[in-house]
């Protein structure tokens, strides 16, 4: 039970680090087949560059609950603690608008590619299936916020 | 529409929203009040991020850590503190030398002035130095980072203006060698008359030592050697190297120290991964806002204005440099290159500017920036560590943002300081 609700904390950060640790190793296997046995694998670009897309949402994610996002604090270091608070959470709902419309504007594009059969340049995969990460990358993100936010307000208020 | 997209941004960042958040809700609102078409924004979004020049921004971070907590950094301050470090003022040569040196592997000021000011901040409170100077000191020799290759911000800066990376990485070496050695001057000057650093420590251990402590290091300064030999020599392209980098860094690790253990490689990546994210996230939002500004004419108008605000490029170039001191001094280089570039690029091609030198003077002024008071990202990493108040350290930085700022008035005034090594590598 403990490890389901680790893993339900740390989701992101699993997968991100898988993600990263997959993309670094396709691109040494590329390295090594570009210059040692001369065979270029076109094909890893595709996956690496789409990768890159499902690792920003991942890591941003757990940036977001870890609070590690970058800001410029210097006017709320000025501010009293309670304006600070409902400031922020003011913030974060601000924050979650943002992502709520990308996720939703991501969730129609999926369907446009999936109506319009839109495959990828070098591999022919479905298109959609990379544009999947907008649509649950940004619920995941949404969902740290408020979590964050909340506990936020509660823990210390 | 676009003073809502400006006005909108500063008001958010001022609040403290996180940079990439006050970057994107302008942008949104801008797209959807001013009906230029929400479809394309998810798109947009995507394609910021999926390009495969900025891949090598997460392998750069990720060998940077790697490197960083195999031990490397600890091995490299030892043997430049056994070389210099016994004089007044000497751990301040060593903490410049070495923030360059690790520039030269990393590719982030603040990962920079973390990584070595976690070792040599405590290492220079003991030997007398105070906690402000030492956070002062620390924040700007790590802004040299982004100048010195391999740098993330040359890389965004060679995506935004279709420039060549390898060429733009040449073209900052001597800049970023220059910009430290600007910093000797005050840290030395301050350093011999406040009297910081002692000469007596172990001078015994000193000979026996050198040839072991460079042993231990030599394996870390091959490091950007290879990174950077093969990118000048035009083998690799920037994420080659860079991946070729996170291999090396796991052989030193795994097989050379034996200091890295599974469990630390999981958190090394836990963290590169976010990391990552922190900045991907900038670039895509950052791609978005530019895309709005320059669709409702904004920065066509600013472009406009400043080309007309003086027929004479030297009044010109520096209208920018102070626009970019400003805003290097408020947010992050990546949020600059996006918002700003689009404004200048065609005020560059208007007084026939090289690119690559331009890209060398906006990313040494913003490396100055970063150390700036009041916000000063470099800084607020630093005096977290040395546990003070950012305010203490302002008297103690002034005079090196001085002098790196003449370090970049001489980059201006001599083209040829960036545009050589280029040149000497065909790049």
């Amino acid at each position: 039970m403990t490890k389901v609700r680790w893993l339900a904390e740390h989701l992101e950060e699993v997968l991100g680090a898988f993600l990263l640790g997959a993309m670094a190793c396709l691109a040494f296997a590329n390295v090594v087949a570009r210059y040692v046995l001369h065979l270029p694998l076109a094909f890893t670009e595709e996956l690496e560059v789409n990768g890159l897309v499902w690792l920003t949402l991942f890591g941003t994610s757990a940036a977001f609950r870890r609070g590690r996002h970058l800001r410029m604090l210097f006017v709320q270091d000025r501010m009293p603690e309670k304006v600070r608070r409902w400031l922020n959470f003011f913030l974060s709902l601000v924050a979650v608008a943002l992502f709520a419309s990308l996720g939703y504007l991501g969730y129609r594009q999926l369907l446009d590619e999936r109506f319009l059969e839109i495959t990828s340049e070098s591999l022919n995969a479905p298109q959609w299936i990379y544009t999947l990460c907008i649509p649950v990358g940004c619920a995941m993100v949404s969902f740290r916020i408020l979590q964050a936010a909340i506990n936020d307000i509660k823990g210390k208020g | 529409m676009g003073i809502l997209l400006f006005a909108g941004f500063l008001l958010l960042l001022f609040l403290g929203t996180p940079i990439a958040v006050a970057i994107g809700v302008p942008a949104f609102l801008v797209i959807w009040i001013g009906q230029l078409g929400v479809p394309v924004i998810s798109p947009n979004f995507f394609a910021g991020i999926a390009k495969f020049p900025l891949l090598a921004i997460p392998f750069f971070i990720l060998a940077g850590f790697i490197l960083e907590r195999c031990g490397i950094s600890q091995r490299i301050v030892h043997f430049a503190n056994i070389l210099v470090g016994r004089r007044r003022g000497g751990l301040a040569i060593v903490a410049i030398g070495v923030c360059v040196f690790f520039g030269g592997v990393s590719g982030s000021g603040p990962a920079d002035s973390a990584a070595i000011g976690a070792i040599l901040i405590p290492a220079m409170y003991a030997q007398g130095y105070s906690r402000s100077y030492s956070a002062a000191l620390i924040a700007a020799a790590g802004s040299t980072a982004i100048i010195v290759p391999p740098s993330i911000a040359l890389i965004i800066y060679g995506a935004i203006t279709n420039t060549s990376v390898p060429a733009l990485f040449a073209a900052g070496a001597i800049p970023g060698f220059l910009a430290g050695l600007s910093l000797l001057i005050p840290a030395i000057w301050i350093a011999r008359k406040k009297g910081y650093g002692s000469e007596q420590a172990g001078e015994e251990e000193e000979q026996e030592g050198l040839w072991k402590a460079f042993k231990d290091a030599f394996w870390g300064i091959l490091a950007p050697i290879i990174i950077l030999g093969g990118l000048y020599g035009g083998i690799f392209t920037p994420t080659e190297a860079a991946v070729i980098a996170v291999f090396y860094s796991l052989l030193l690790g795994f097989v050379i120290y034996r200091s890295l253990t599974f469990a630390t490689l999981w958190q090394i990546l836990v963290d590169a991964a976010e990391a990552s994210a922190i900045v991907m996230l900038i670039v895509a939002f950052a791609g978005l806002f530019s895309w709005a500004g320059s669709t409702v004419g904004i920065l066509d108008k600013l472009a406009k204005l400043v080309i007309g605000f003086s027929g004479n490029q030297w009044v010109a170039m520096l209208l920018l440099n102070v626009i970019i001191f400003i805003g290097g001094m408020l947010i992050d280089a990546v949020s600059i290159l996006y918002i700003f570039l689009p404004i200048f690029m065609p005020v560059i091609q208007h007084f026939g500017w090289n690119p690559i030198w331009f890209g060398v003077i906006m990313t040494l002024n913003l490396a100055v920036g970063q150390f700036t008071p009041p916000v000063a990202v470099n800084l607020y990493v630093t005096t977290q560590l040395a546990d003070i108040r950012l305010e203490k350290t302002f008297k103690a930085v002034w005079p090196m943002v001085l002098t790196m700022l003449i370090a970049l008035i001489i980059v201006v005034a001599f083209p040829s300081l960036s545009l050589f090594v280029p040149h000497l590598f065909g790049l």
